[in-house]
């Protein structure tokens, strides 16, 4: 009885973190071997990478990828793309479509149709992208396709829809919509349900109508849900290391002759892996990373500015 | 009051079109399915189909071992990998939550911070996944590469961090343990959160195409997306997979029916466990509100 405690205190740093660490060491042992361990392979970005000489065997370059990918004709091309739909979705979707949706549905007042309606707004985002492209073969099949069959009728012709860069700027803003904006309204509508109804009430009898009461009253209550929306995304904007480039590489059936209006950060990436140019998409790869975790401290520091509850860190 | 009523015409007017915008593709892709294969060659497409058929159906119950088998993969792989994510996430978000007093809080909370920012990116991560783990196709690299997020992390420390003190206090005085007071106080309240990150995860694991894409040939590894998105690609795959019919490449082969009676057993699922899911979601957002 008497050595017990006098073993205890001295191992007491042990004895009271014990618990802790079982609780911790699995996953951080997990999450050191996946994301941690990789980094190593980062140094490939300096190296003319073959595979008999492996990651340290083989010899060093200096930044001759980074000026491989910098003065190649991709480089535009893929950066313009991966800027320009983020900064699209971002706008066009997550925050116009998302706001405008959560505004319309909150005028709606039975619960039923809100439940129906949330049904069909979610459903989209459910489904993985490669469904999403079956949708596109009904739609743009060449031969069998819905869309030719309507414009041979109104007297167009047929078009060659995966042969023609052209159209799929608005294919992909439209499809972005059908599939996220619902996901999306669901964050302005849980906004929208905090208001104060009696605010409504008092703006009623003031006789303001309803388009005044959702500009005086609706808009300024979806403020600070769009300066989130706006920060976090805006990290994301070259897109995140795990993003989802599916609407890419899916629906647009990965045709080749689209890639001028197409091809982003993560199809090219994906070309690289599996052609095996290791270094140079290596090397895409880091350059893409530092440039977002200098976005995500940008954002992070401006949110803790204004919204200090909501910064990551 | 008339113009009210003109207003709600419009607002019901967008629903009911998005809603048939949502339902309508599902409805065209169900009527091919069960169409004729010779009426598509020789018209084309269409909602409602001339002939109906149950062709492609009985092609796909004749021989169910590749669609299925991958079905059934996916299954597996979606129900075991979000178990293992909520069992790390959870231990690692209650030890740096405010409800502990692990002396290793703020080394965690940095180091998790720096994985956020942080990552190999897809070639160097490939490198080490198969050459040094060698985890090309093998299960584990289903399992192993997404299980701890910080991003599902902070989600758990969160939530812990806002069960009321005075409960743990209550089951201190009590005379419980801190493991006592994390199985018998802290687990059955945290329900809604580890149903909100299970399902969550569950979802993202049966649409997941770009791990098999990545590190998986071996077909008996298919995820059901993955297998797929092979379908649409090729009807050369489709054939193969579906050659011990006995029916060789021949004309008579349904490619384009079959093609969409394999995306209709493929959605099902998703479908069937929609209701289920949406609850969860819902409920994820009101948690992810707070952190987001």
């Amino acid at each position: 009885m008497t050595a017990k405690p006098r073993k205890l205190h001295r191992n007491n740093w042990w004895y009271k973190n014990w618990p802790y660490l079982m609780l911790t060491l699995p996953g951080i042992a997990v999450l050191f071997l996946m994301h941690t361990v990789p980094l190593y392979g980062l140094i490939m970005a300096f190296k003319d990478y073959n595979f008999a000489d492996g990651v340290w065997g083989s010899p060093w370059n200096g930044f001759e990828n980074f000026k491989y990918f910098f003065t190649s004709n991709d480089a535009w091309r893929v950066i313009r793309n991966t800027v320009g739909y983020n900064l699209i979705f971002m706008f066009a979707v997550n925050i116009g479509g998302g706001a405008l949706i959560a505004l319309l549905l909150y005028e709606v007042r039975s619960k039923w149709t809100i439940k129906a309606y949330q049904t069909s707004l979610l459903l989209p985002s459910f489904i993985s992208w490669v469904i999403v492209a079956y949708i596109g073969v009904v739609l743009f099949n060449p031969v069998y396709g819905l869309l030719n069959k309507i414009t041979s009728a109104i007297g167009l012709g047929t078009i060659s829809w995966y042969n023609e860069p052209k159209y799929w700027p608005f294919i992909l803003v439209i499809f972005e919509f059908w599939k996220n904006a619902g996901m999306a309204s669901l964050y302005y509508y849980s906004a929208l349900l905090n208001i104060d109804s009696s605010l409504f009430e008092a703006a009623e009898l003031d006789g303001a109508g309803r388009f005044k009461q959702i500009i005086h009253i609706s808009l300024p209550e979806m403020i600070p849900m769009t300066c989130i929306l706006l920060i976090t995304k805006m990290g994301t904007i070259l897109g995140g290391a795990n993003s989802d480039y599916g609407i890419f590489y899916q629906l647009t059936m990965d045709s080749g002759p689209l890639y001028p209006a197409t091809d982003v950060l993560g199809t090219y990436m994906l070309r690289g892996l599996e052609s095996g140019d290791y270094g140079a998409t290596t090397a895409v790869g880091l350059a893409q990373s530092v440039v977002g975790i200098i976005l995500v401290l940008i954002s992070n520091s401006i949110m803790r500015k204004i919204s200090p509850e909501n910064a990551m860190f | 009051m008339k113009k009210k009523n003109g207003y709600m015409f419009f607002v019901h007017l967008f629903f009911i079109i998005f809603s048939l915008c949502v339902i309508l593709p599902f409805f065209i892709i169900v009527m091919l399915s069960l169409s004729r294969e010779t009426d598509i060659v020789d018209y084309g497409y269409s909602v409602i189909p001339r002939h109906f058929s149950l062709q492609a159906y009985e092609f796909l119950f004749k021989d169910v071992s590749k669609l299925f088998h991958s079905i059934l993969f996916t299954v597996v792989y979606a129900v075991l990998a979000p178990a293992v994510t909520v069992i790390l996430c959870s231990g690692i978000g209650y030890s740096i939550s405010s409800k502990s007093d692990f002396a290793l809080k703020k080394g965690v909370m940095r180091y998790l911070i720096f994985t956020m920012l942080t990552g190999a990116g897809l070639i160097p991560t490939y490198i080490i996944y198969t050459k040094i783990y060698m985890m090309g196709n093998s299960f584990l690299v289903y399992l192993l590469p997404g299980a701890v997020s910080a991003w599902t992390v902070i989600l758990f420390r969160t939530f812990f961090s806002q069960i009321p003190y005075s409960l743990v206090e209550a089951a201190t005085i009590d005379g419980a343990s801190q493991l006592q007071v994390l199985i018998k106080v802290i687990v059955p309240m945290s329900k809604p959160i580890i149903g909100t990150v299970y399902f969550t995860n569950l979802l993202t694991k049966w649409n997941d195409w770009m791990t098999t894409l990545y590190y998986v040939t071996d077909e008996r590894l298919y995820t059901v997306q993955y297998f797929m998105q092979k379908v649409l690609d090729s009807a050369e795959f489709m054939k193969q997979a579906y050659q011990s019919i006995g029916l060789g490449a021949g004309s008579k082969f349904p490619t384009e029916t079959l093609k969409f009676a394999m995306c209709v057993i493929a959605v099902l699922p998703v479908f069937a466990a929609f209701p289920y899911l949406q609850k969860y979601f819902s409920k994820g957002m009101a948690v992810g509100a707070v952190k987001e």
